[in-house]
């Protein structure tokens, strides 16, 4: 009899244990979900942000190219007029 | 079977039952719980390897449009010096270049047009009057690269045309509020109402006399062959089409542009003109002093 006391002793404390690590693992589950929730908000907006400047930034810079083609094919026209008066 | 044996199968019976109680809530644990988690995890990872991606190509940009900068300053220096060469020999040129000009500022419009300006590297020009800005505007279009110019200090018509004393008075009082915060003597000048303006019928002759005058005193006056009308109330879309449309059909090399700094619809056309006039092939250019003039018929 004292056997199957023990027995049931370990079974519960095994349970118990289980129990709390199971609780505790949920518990670091759920913070670092709610953490990761907001690390992940703030960086969709912040990508979003980013997106928008770096496709201003290609806009701009395709025109400023485009500016800087005609100047030069101006610069040339003008380097041409120069070597033929000369 | 003795108790004992009995005993020992319920004690085993029911471990095996709560071993599959447990296995089964921890498979809903994963699915619930730590599956997400991981899930969430690896978005995380996604989205930061894609945040540092952007920032890359944005330095990659930045550094892109410094290059382009410094290029534009490179050509700027080339195109002084190549000008000063064509105008020695006076040699037709046959490029398409567009001045654009802006009348009647500084106003409350004037920073968001000198951003748009700074946002495709263009230089303009801009003929002043005597706001009550001017001192600080002055020097912010001196550090920009852009060409002030005079327009009056006044712009009462009937008061500056009412003698060549009064003009010349005027102006001086324009420029010497120029030099003074800025440190630069305009030499470039455009008539309130341009050189062929009715309005200073009223004394005869006079325009006649101011120009004649202004060309013998070492200033150069412009007048200009486009008008957008934004001072005659046109709208975002009648400036920009009366101004890209006279740009497609033009025949001529320099497009002198009429635009007012101080009406909110010609700040909203600016850019859209500016990246068009562009894809046309049209060149930017400020106002320099190989600049030829742009004058119209004087009709006083």
């Amino acid at each position: 009899m004292k056997d199957k006391y023990i027995i049931i002793l370990l079974l519960d404390i095994f349970v118990i244990l289980l129990i709390i690590i199971l609780d505790s693992y949920i518990n670091y589950i759920d913070y670092n979900v709610d953490r990761l929730n907001e690390n992940i908000d703030s960086l969709q907006i912040e990508n979003k942000n980013y997106e928008k400047k770096l496709n201003e930034l290609k806009n701009e810079n395709s025109i400023k190219q485009r500016n800087i083609k005609n100047m030069t094919e101006y610069i040339d026209s003008l380097n041409k007029k120069v070597k033929e008066y000369e | 079977m003795n108790n004992k044996k009995k005993i020992l199968i319920i004690i085993l019976i029911l471990v095996i039952i709560s071993g599959f109680i447990t296995l089964k809530n921890l498979f809903k644990l994963y699915v619930n719980k730590i599956k997400p988690y991981y899930d969430l995890q690896y978005k995380y990872i996604g989205l930061k390897n894609k945040n540092l991606k952007i920032k890359k190509s944005i330095n990659k940009e930045n550094q892109k449009s410094k290059d382009n900068e410094k290029m534009l300053s490179e050509i700027k220096e080339k195109r002084e010096k190549l000008e000063k060469i064509i105008n020695k020999y006076e040699i037709k040129e046959n490029s398409k270049i567009v001045y654009l000009t802006f009348d009647d500022g500084p106003s409350i419009y004037t920073d968001d047009i000198l951003n748009i300006l700074d946002k495709y590297n263009i230089k303009a020009t801009f003929f002043v009057t005597c706001s009550s800005n001017l001192e600080e505007f002055s020097k912010k279009l001196m550090k920009k690269g852009h060409t002030i110019g005079l327009h009056s200090c006044t712009h009462n018509y009937s008061y500056i045309y009412s003698s060549k004393e009064v003009y010349f008075d005027d102006l001086n009082k324009l420029s010497s509020i120029i030099e003074k915060s800025s440190g630069y003597k305009s030499k470039y000048v455009r008539f309130p109402g341009g050189s062929s303006n009715t309005v200073s019928k009223f004394n005869k002759g006079i325009m006649s006399e101011l120009s004649k005058e202004l060309t013998n005193k070492g200033y150069k006056y412009f007048d200009w062959n486009i008008d957008s009308n934004d001072a005659k109330g046109a709208n975002k879309e009648q400036i920009y089409s009366n101004v890209i449309g006279s740009l497609e059909n033009n025949d001529r090399n320099i497009s002198m542009i009429l635009m007012h700094d101080t009406k909110v619809y010609t700040k909203d056309a600016l850019e859209k003109i500016i990246i068009d006039a562009l894809n046309m092939g049209y060149t930017f250019l400020n106002i320099s002093d190989n600049t030829k003039e742009v004058h119209h018929y004087i009709n006083n």
